[in-house]
């Protein structure tokens, strides 16, 4: 063979070569007439060179197709500088048979518009996308009719089209199929499910039935149904059994994950000898496996292996191609299912939190209603109360001046008795009735000095007084409710502001000390003589002109009835301090 | 002074309340004042003088706890029962200054019990 030396010689090797690079490839003129095909063309289609050349590209289309004639005139309007690439379209065979297509065309302007198309054949992976989706839309459907079922047996079928679309005769034509998943919570790479014969008698079993009559898609998804309950256990269990944390970059599944290319394991493998790719071999008893990552928006959300442990056939150019293509649409309706699963939960749970609003609603009311009611039983019960003491009483009155001979005795003493009954039963009503509000026994000190001060500031104002408050800390919380304890300390402060000439000073001191808060209100007054003090707690005893004298009284009984102490002590002309301790609530006890 | 002498004030504007109180206390050898309204008892105690008042609580105009105040800020250590068909009032420490409370009753032991037992605490003084 004689060196190659010349432009002609070079574009004529060229050219030798060109049906490897561009497989169908067609030229057309510029009445888009066919005028050269390629032999892969000529395969595809099934005519002889004679019998097309000459012929309208318009012709390799379907009839039903619109446009037809005007087609390559059409695709030229929406090239860009006389390129189109991967125009999806359907083109027809000798027999009828319809091919999905990407079509590529490229148009020589200078060279009187002839046009070159390629085109690949795309009907495998188109008509497994078309199950996949379908199976997809199947689910939404489902998912929409049925969103209160559990949706894991959804994705499982799912799960299995993606994986008998890898492995199937008509599909991928990979004997075995693994799907992995991360886990982005526990940081690990999951096998979820895998599909494939579990043995070889297994596979010579599938491969007999399909070598009776041309295996289609469905053909091949009842029969890897069928032997699902055979096969599926072990292959599943296979597939499950492995697991690889993310943190560990230099495991080969990790680092196709973050590569985000697929790798090729075999002997000629750039990674051969690694431990992690030895071990993958030794699990799965295969020389030869593709791994390839399934990737969502950028991100690895998982890996799909495929192999032919069964057929030990070589795994491809055209595998690969089919495969990595095929994981584009595999991971979309993963990713799809696992979306749908999540909007699942959070239907279910704003369902339930809805069922909990609904009954704690219904409840309310209820309680609303009983409220409602008892207060008009109570009432109910108070009215029948004062007409039923003037009943008894009067029976009573009357039985008590008969004597037990008496025609009367007896019929009296029924009505006396009917009453006394009547009034235990209005007892017990009004003793059950709810109350309108149990108040509890807690109470912040410093909040109530606060909300007393504030009450009383106008008369604070008006005498020219300053109030110095000082609480210690943070103080607990004293047993005693709080109209009570305001009572107290609205009691000590008026009877101090009244004591005190314009200018006076207001000392309200708040401490713990032990199990007690101490409250202690100092004033600038006259002071009580020494006389008085034992008098001061007496009912009635008052200096005021107006008072009641029952406000230290009741001051001390609310005390003593908490089991506090109240102390006085007054320094004639310097002022009077009033002590007040009470028990705190026990942190025992809160809970 | 004799107890059997003692005037009790009876303050309700109940009428068959007040005719009952009448006819029991006076069988017991009381004087027995009556009032149909709580501004009306008060104009009793200031021109007549009473051992004891017993007083309802819910009355039309002026009730029975502001009636209350009115009397202990007037007439010092007279004491009273409060007399009523509630109970819950017991909760309202303004009521706490009365000398007891009595829920009624077709019974009167309780009221007459106290009504005895306030009035000869008040003979020994």
């Amino acid at each position: 063979m004689s060196p190659i030396s010349s432009a002609a010689d070079l574009q004529s090797l060229l050219f030798r070569h060109i049906d490897k690079i561009l497989q169908v490839w067609i030229l057309l003129d510029g009445q888009d007439k066919i005028v050269m095909w390629s032999k892969p063309a000529e395969q595809n289609f099934g005519y002889s060179s004679a019998e097309i050349l000459g012929q309208p590209f318009c012709n390799l289309l379907p009839l039903h197709a619109p446009n037809r004639t005007e087609y390559i005139k059409l695709l030229e309007l929406d090239s860009h500088n006389g390129s189109l690439i991967n125009h999806r379209t359907q083109v027809v065979q000798r027999g009828g048979i319809l091919m999905d297509v990407e079509l590529t065309l490229h148009v020589f302007k200078e060279s009187e518009n002839f046009k070159l198309i390629t085109l690949t054949n795309i009907t495998e992976t188109a008509e497994l996308q078309h199950y996949v989706n379908n199976k997809m839309m199947e689910l939404v459907e489902r998912f929409h009719f049925f969103h209160g079922k559990d949706l894991t047996p959804q994705m499982r079928e799912i799960f299995d089209a993606v994986l008998v679309a890898v492995t199937s005769g008509q599909g991928l034509r990979f004997n075995r199929a693994f799907l992995l998943l991360v886990d982005q919570e526990d940081q690990e790479l999951k096998g979820v499910q895998a599909i494939g014969p579990a043995s070889r008698e297994e596979a010579g079993r599938i491969y007999h039935e399909l070598s009776q009559s041309p295996p289609t898609l469905t053909k091949m998804i009842d029969l890897y149904k069928a032997s699902e309950t055979r096969s599926d256990t072990w292959i599943n269990q296979l597939c499950q059994s492995i697991r690889v944390s993310l943190g560990d970059p230099e495991h080969l599944l990790i680092q196709t994950l973050f590569t985000q290319k697929y790798q090729l394991i075999n002997d000629s493998s750039t990674m051969a000898g690694h431990p992690s790719f030895n071990r993958l071999r030794e699990t799965l008893q295969v020389s030869e496996c593709i791994v390839v990552p399934l990737i969502w928006h950028g991100q690895s959300v998982g890996l799909l292996i495929a192999d032919n442990a069964v057929t030990g056939h070589q795994i491809t150019d055209t595998n690969i191609k089919a495969i990595t293509e095929f994981a584009k649409t595999a991971t979309e309706v993963i990713e799809t299912v696992k979306l749908l699963s999540k909007l699942e939960e959070s239907i279910n749970y704003i369902k339930q939190t809805n069922l909990k609003i609904k009954e704690s609603q219904a409840q309310l009311m209820h309680q609303e209603k009983l409220a409602a009611k008892g207060q008009l039983i109570a009432q109910m019960a108070h009215e029948i109360r004062g007409p039923m003491s003037i009943i008894g009483g009067f029976a009573r009155r009357v039985f008590k001046r008969i004597e037990p001979g008496d025609i009367n005795y007896d019929p009296v003493n029924r009505i006396v008795e009917t009453v006394a009954t009547l009034e235990l039963v209005l007892n017990d009503i009004l003793d059950q009735t709810p109350k309108a509000e149990v108040l509890k026994n807690d109470c912040d000190a410093a909040k109530t000095i606060n909300r007393v001060i504030a009450l009383l500031e106008e008369e604070i104002h008006l005498r020219r007084i300053s109030v110095n408050i000082n609480v210690k800390g943070h103080l607990p919380n004293i047993r005693i409710k709080e109209h009570h304890l305001f009572e107290i300390i609205n009691n000590l402060v008026k009877n101090a502001l009244e004591a005190m000439e314009k200018d006076g000073l207001l000392l309200i001191l708040a401490n713990e000390l032990g199990n007690m808060v101490v409250i202690t209100i100092q004033d600038t007054g006259p002071g009580i003589p020494k006389s008085e003090e034992a008098k001061i707690f007496s009912p009635y005893y008052t200096t005021k002109e107006n008072g009641t004298g029952l406000g230290l009284v009741v001051v001390q009984k609310l005390v003593e009835e908490h089991k506090g102490m109240l102390t006085v002590h007054s320094l004639p002309a310097k002022g009077t301090t009033f002590t007040i301790s009470l028990p705190t609530v026990n942190k025992q006890e809160e809970l | 002074m004799n107890q059997q002498n003692s005037r009790i004030l009876v303050i309700d504007d109940e009428e068959n309340i007040r005719e009952l109180l009448n006819l029991e206390f006076t069988d017991l050898g009381y004087q027995v004042l009556m009032a149909n309204s709580a501004f009306n008892g008060l104009q009793i105690l200031k021109d007549q003088k009473v051992d004891l008042v017993i007083l309802d609580i819910k009355m039309p105009g002026m009730d029975g706890i502001e009636a209350l105040e009115k009397i202990i800020s007037t007439q010092r250590g007279l004491p009273v029962i409060i007399h009523s068909a509630y109970s819950h009032y017991k909760d309202n420490y303004l009521t706490w200054s009365a000398t007891s409370y009595v829920v009624k009753s077709g019974d009167l032991s309780e009221l007459i019990e106290k009504a005895q037992e306030i009035l000869a605490l008040k003979q020994e003084e």
